[in-house]
């Protein structure tokens, strides 16, 4: 089984981040939070399959050569840079593309969403472009023969299932403890000739199919106050009352 | 802080410090500091991350870190636990100092066993040959192919835990000639340990006596030439004595971290006790003794790496760093007053951690020995005048 794990290098959210020409910035970049756990998913499922199962992460974006080697200290045993012109815009056609050329994949992981950004969209939107089940806010895998079996946190309770691959799966930051990475793991990631993969330009824009509505600038649903006593009494007009200490 | 890391060094220190966030809690160390027992558990994920191996080549199974790097990952790992982390130093010291005294499967050898997940340990001390080293009597009798160990070693670091060891014995009797260094598997028969030795601090840290009772080696066990055993235990000291400075600096860091916020928080005739002059007296002096220490260790550890067997600099190292730990973490205790000796506050164990530390490696009276005999020979037949 071959797995494809998505992930991306964000900001490190350990020492105080600074704004910087309106981009957040730390000096160092660091393995998204969620995409540990997309891939030590995809690690464990690879060992679960007697050790056949190979697991390749990749990535897109300026930090993306930072991911990936921290992916490969961790375990991958390959990793892609994809390389694109375009930011936002078609990104998962542009992923789609590498899935499809440098597979085939049997699984693509990747977290439910990025730290830096929270839009949790990618998931979806690259299932759609590949044509491929998804599932999402994944909080357990594993196989039942050739499906893929999980359990998802929805609002609604926990959702069990199976899927049949190739699929996209999400998941949640409880499905696992990611694991450590080793220093000597480290040290020859840092070595590692990371393939890179040229996108062509993506012609599909990911936000066509949605209709947008405008919305009011203003509305009678919202109250503006100057202070906070007026929020008390706001809120106490509509029936909440705070308690007093 | 007086380092500038490089990106590398931060990846690196991000790494310890991920570790033991979640391997050395407060609470685990806590117990396990009360109890006075080393947690060889605990130490899977840390030989999962090859913290044992960080400045080995990786020919020999290490990650190849520079001298420089590692002190820096282990200081970082001393400010949650120093015993914890001096276990570690000690096996790869061990490996180490095979390396530089023997023959590359000696050396291939040695990290085989201890590179899946094993400890070791270096046994040159006994009752009556601590500081003196030379007076070691533990023997080394020839027998065909092979060496008769027997002796007692007293006071070895992971001492009951360890797989394996580098012995020093005496094999003839001409003083510090008459010793040689050997490797000593642990499976080997007639090896037995002592008690635990209950200690003031570093609890985490296995302290023991390791009995040696015609112990049969190969010769092809002994490390380098009979009678360099005095060289090998030397050339191990050195760096060893660097790499306790680099532990202390941890100890200094953490005592600093705890002061500051204390004295922040801490209000005393209505204002936090750091706008008092006397209070920013210590921590300004805490704060002055890290950042000397961090940038001498840092200074001596990258001559390791340029390859200078650092005498002179690792004693001075050692004498200077653990000196210096010595009035922190006494200032550190007086900043926190009454809870500073409860040991419900953490300066309390770093006060009981430190002491250790201008005794072992060779006690801070005989580093001082050692630095002025260096300055002799380096101003024979100088002449000085401007």
């Amino acid at each position: 089984m071959k797995v494809l794990v998505l992930v991306k290098g964000v900001v490190d959210p350990g020492p105080q981040p600074s704004l910087s020409e309106g981009r957040l910035t730390s000096g160092d970049v660091v393995l998204d939070h969620y995409g540990k756990y997309a891939l030590e998913a995809g690690l464990q499922l690879a060992q679960d399959q007697d050790d056949q199962g190979s697991v390749t992460a990749a990535s897109v974006g300026p930090d993306s050569e930072t991911a990936l080697r921290d992916a490969l200290a961790l375990g991958a045993q390959d990793a892609i840079e994809v390389k694109t012109d375009q930011e936002n815009a078609g990104l998962a056609d542009i992923l789609a593309q590498a899935v499809n050329k440098e597979g085939p994949f049997d699984l693509v992981l990747c977290g439910d969403q990025a730290t830096d950004d929270s839009q949790g969209v990618l998931p979806a939107q690259l299932a759609a472009a590949l044509g491929w089940p998804l599932v999402d806010a994944v909080d357990a895998l594993g196989f039942v023969g050739p499906r893929l079996c999980y359990t998802s946190l929805l609002d609604k309770g926990a959702v069990k299932g199976t899927v049949q691959l190739p699929a996209v799966v999400s998941v949640l930051d409880t499905i696992n403890k990611p694991r450590l990475p080793s220093f000597r793991l480290k040290m020859a990631a840092k070595r590692y000739q990371i393939k890179e993969f040229q996108a062509e330009s993506s012609q599909k824009d990911p936000l066509e199919k949605l209709e947008m509505e405008e919305v009011p600038a203003s509305s009678k649903e919202v109250i503006m106050v100057d202070s906070v006593d007026d929020l008390i009494r706001a809120l106490d007009q509509v029936g909440i009352r705070l308690k007093k200490e | 802080m007086a380092l500038l890391y490089t990106q590398e060094q931060r990846e690196f220190i991000r790494m310890v410090q991920e570790f033991a966030d979640q391997t050395l809690t407060p609470e685990v160390v806590s117990k396990y500091d009360h109890l006075g027992q080393c947690p060889v558990e605990l130490f899977k994920p840390a030989f999962d991350m090859g913290l044992h191996m960080l400045e080995i080549p990786e020919e020999y199974g290490g990650a190849g870190l520079p001298y420089s790097t590692t002190a820096m990952v282990f200081s970082k790992l001393a400010e949650y636990d120093a015993g914890y982390a001096i276990t570690l130093v000690s096996t790869f010291v061990a490996l180490r100092s095979v390396m530089l005294a023997g023959s590359a499967d000696q050396a291939r050898r040695f990290a085989d066993i201890i590179e899946p997940g094993a400890f070791a340990a270096f046994a040159l001390s006994e009752s009556d040959a601590g500081t003196d080293a030379g007076s070691v009597k533990s023997t080394a009798t020839r027998d065909g192919d092979d060496y008769i160990l027997t002796g007692e070693k007293t006071f070895i670091t992971n001492g009951s835990i360890a797989n394996v060891y580098v012995g020093i014995f005496r094999t003839a009797d001409t003083g510090n000639k008459g010793l040689s260094a050997f490797m000593i598997e642990r499976s080997r028969e007639g090896i037995s340990v002592g008690a635990h030795e209950d200690k003031m601090g570093l609890r985490l840290s296995d302290t023991s006596t390791v009995n040696f009772d015609h112990v049969r080696v190969p010769a092809s066990n002994r490390l380098g030439d009979e009678g360099a055993g005095f060289k090998v235990a030397m050339n191990s000291l050195n760096l060893s004595r660097a790499f306790v400075a680099t532990l202390a600096a941890g100890i200094m860091q953490r005592a600093l971290d705890e002061s500051v916020s204390y004295a922040r928080i801490r209000s005393q005739f209505k204002r936090p006790i750091i706008r008092f002059e006397a209070v920013q007296e210590m921590l300004a002096d805490m704060a002055i003794a890290l950042e000397t220490s961090q940038v001498l260790i840092h200074n001596t550890m990258t001559m390791m790496d340029q390859g200078n067997l650092v005498r002179k600099e690792g004693a001075m190292t050692k004498t200077y760093v653990t000196d210096a730990l010595q009035r922190v973490v006494t200032d550190a205790v007086q900043v926190f007053g009454g809870y500073g000796v409860s040991k419900a506050y953490p300066v309390e164990k770093l006060m009981r951690d430190s002491k250790v530390f201008q005794i072992f490696e060779g006690t801070n009276q005989i580093q001082r020995v050692t630095i002025a005999n260096e300055l002799d020979k380096e101003y024979a037949g100088k002449e000085v005048g401007r």
